[in-house]
């Protein structure tokens, strides 16, 4: 069953187009990563997803709910940390979950859930006085009430400091565990790829890309790039190693050759290397990262709008 | 509908951030005050101080406690930590009306604890019926400012618009008459004859409140035309449904 279901959606500001005919689906249980630079068209969606605004046409369904005409049962049951939020300066944390936790009638403790999101010190300290970072966490802790079937987390990473990004990551994995959908935005590559069972991409309003981390990889042609230090580099290396069947590009410094593959295996260039004379003293792999897959399809984007 | 909850929280904050103490102790010395001045030499009634006090300081204290319920809201995204909980907009509508509606209230009942000790130390007669009358009028005088200056703000993202409009709106509702002796004057040279102008007065919701007043035989301000008297509780109610409606409706279409 799918946790989140828009189907045609696209959304208009005036001449502005945000969102252009959007198809997108969340199954229940995974953890989705909805990347996209800024002003892809993210927050819009998510702004959808919880009836903040509406769409110019198409359909949103949350949880099999209709996200304008059964919005309130929505939210009963989703957990959310909204972009652009403000906090309550003069209320506390714990005035602050408490208002939560009356909203959706739930039991939850909320030293527990302030000990959860790494502030337990904060409960009777005015919200006003928090750092972005911690008004961060007040608000991770706010979605998590009721222990919600889906999470939806709008840069949650905004403000948060490398130790508090990993607790949060370690939240949202434990959520999932939990068998809570979870439905993030970033433009936090690495958080994204440290937790994300799919990914989609979203540029100019329109989901470019859509599949696991590998499948986007392997679709975008990002390859792996494998250097390679020899004893002595001769023409006749270079050239044993282009012809490898999968190798896209050499590069050459003084003893190194630094090869980019797609689908090529490292064995069949260290062999061809080793064929044509040449000693490997060193060698090493890198798989493209999210950064570069994510920059294969923006960018490609970006060169088909401006073409 | 889960407006208390709404409420609730609103009402911490406004405690929080002292409102309560500060518009309960502004009524409270302004009733001391008045009260004072109302005992001494001729005596003027426990109602009608109360109701002079309430005219003036109701609106202003109301209208100033709810402008910015909505644009600041909307503008800072605080609104979106209520709305990404289980609560409808027009939840998060009445409860932040509820929320100001009762700041006020505490500052009318401050008012009336302390002109009814003054009364009662000076000696002057305190007639407790009468008095509860003029606390329930104003009530529903607080209730149509609170829903009048709702419906105002309900899209504006703006809090110096929302206090224009506020203020605009308070200021029209004192100078109703002139306002209405103008478009009168206005009309009569385009040789429309206006009929009915007069009872039109008790259209706005002070001079509805003085006419309700009447009833309980206050009557510090002349409502002119032939409206019975009490309609102007009649109005006021009208006031709180009917903004309230167009607040809830502006409010729905808003993009957060």
């Amino acid at each position: 069953m799918a946790a989140i279901e828009l189907a045609g959606v696209t959304k208009r500001y005036g001449d502005v187009t945000a969102l252009h005919d959007l198809d997108l689906q969340v199954q229940s249980g995974e953890i989705y990563g909805f990347l996209g630079p800024n002003g892809a068209g993210k927050s819009t969606t998510i702004d959808i997803l919880l009836d903040f605004v509406r769409p110019t046409s198409g359909t949103a369904e949350v949880l099999g709910y209709d996200a304008h005409e059964d919005s309130l049962a929505i939210r009963q049951r989703i957990g959310v940390l909204p972009e652009g939020f403000h906090v309550y300066e003069r209320l506390t944390a714990r005035q602050h979950l408490q208002f939560a936790i009356e909203s959706k009638d739930a039991d939850d403790d909320p030293d527990a859930l302030l000990e959860r999101v790494g502030i337990p010190d904060a409960a009777d300290r005015k919200a006003g006085g928090f750092s972005k970072g911690m008004q961060q966490r007040l608000a991770l802790a706010i979605a998590l009430v009721g222990d919600p079937d889906l999470l939806i987390l709008d840069e949650p990473s905004t403000g948060l400091d490398p130790n508090g990004a990993r607790e949060m990551r370690d939240i949202i994995t434990e959520e999932a565990d939990r068998g809570a959908t979870v439905f993030f935005s970033s433009h936090i590559l690495e958080q994204v790829e440290a937790v994300c069972d799919r990914v989609g991409i979203l540029q100019a309003g329109e989901l470019v890309a859509e599949d696991t981390i590998r499948g986007l990889r392997d679709a975008a042609g990002t390859g792996s790039t494998l250097t390679v230090t020899v004893d002595e580099l001769t023409p006749g290396v270079v050239e044993a190693v282009e012809d490898v069947p999968g190798v896209t590009s050499v590069d050459t410094d003084r003893d190194v050759l630094t090869v980019t593959t797609e689908g090529a295996s490292k064995t069949d260039v260290l062999d061809a290397v080793e064929a044509a004379g040449g000693e490997v003293v060193d060698f090493a792999t890198r798989e493209a990262s999210l950064d570069d897959v994510f920059a294969a399809y923006t960018n490609d984007r970006d060169d088909e709008v401006s073409a | 509908m889960t407006w208390p909850v709404v409420a609730r929280r609103d009402l911490r904050a406004l405690r929080a951030d002292n409102s309560l103490l500060v518009y309960g102790g502004f009524f409270a010395v302004l009733a001391a005050v008045l009260a004072y001045n109302s005992t001494r030499g001729g005596l003027t009634p426990l109602p009608a101080t109360l109701a002079l006090l309430f005219l003036f300081a109701v609106p202003l204290t109301a209208s100033t406690l709810t402008h910015e319920a909505v644009p600041s809201g909307v503008a800072t995204g605080r609104v979106r930590v209520t709305l990404s909980l289980p609560h409808s907009r027009s939840s998060f509508l009445a409860g932040a009306g509820a929320a100001r509606l009762s700041a006020t209230l505490l500052g009318v009942v401050a008012a009336i604890v302390v002109a009814t000790a003054v009364y009662a130390l000076r000696g002057a007669p305190v007639p407790v019926v009468r008095a509860l009358a003029v606390l329930a009028l104003g009530a529903l005088l607080a209730a149509a400012v609170v829903a009048a200056t709702l419906a105002l703000t309900a899209r504006l993202s703006s809090t110096t618009v929302a206090a224009a409009a506020t203020y605009g709106f308070v200021l029209l509702a004192f100078f109703w008459p002139v306002a209405l002796n103008l478009a009168e004057v206005v009309l009569a040279g385009w040789g429309i004859q206006a009929g009915g102008v007069g009872e039109l007065v008790v259209a706005s919701p002070v001079y509805a409140y003085a006419n309700a007043l009447t009833v309980v035989g206050v009557d510090s301000i002349a409502t002119t035309g032939s409206v019975p008297d009490g309609v102007g509780a009649l109005v006021l109610f009208a006031w709180t449904v009917v903004a309230f409606a167009l607040a809830a409706r502006g409010f729905d279409g808003v993009e957060l």
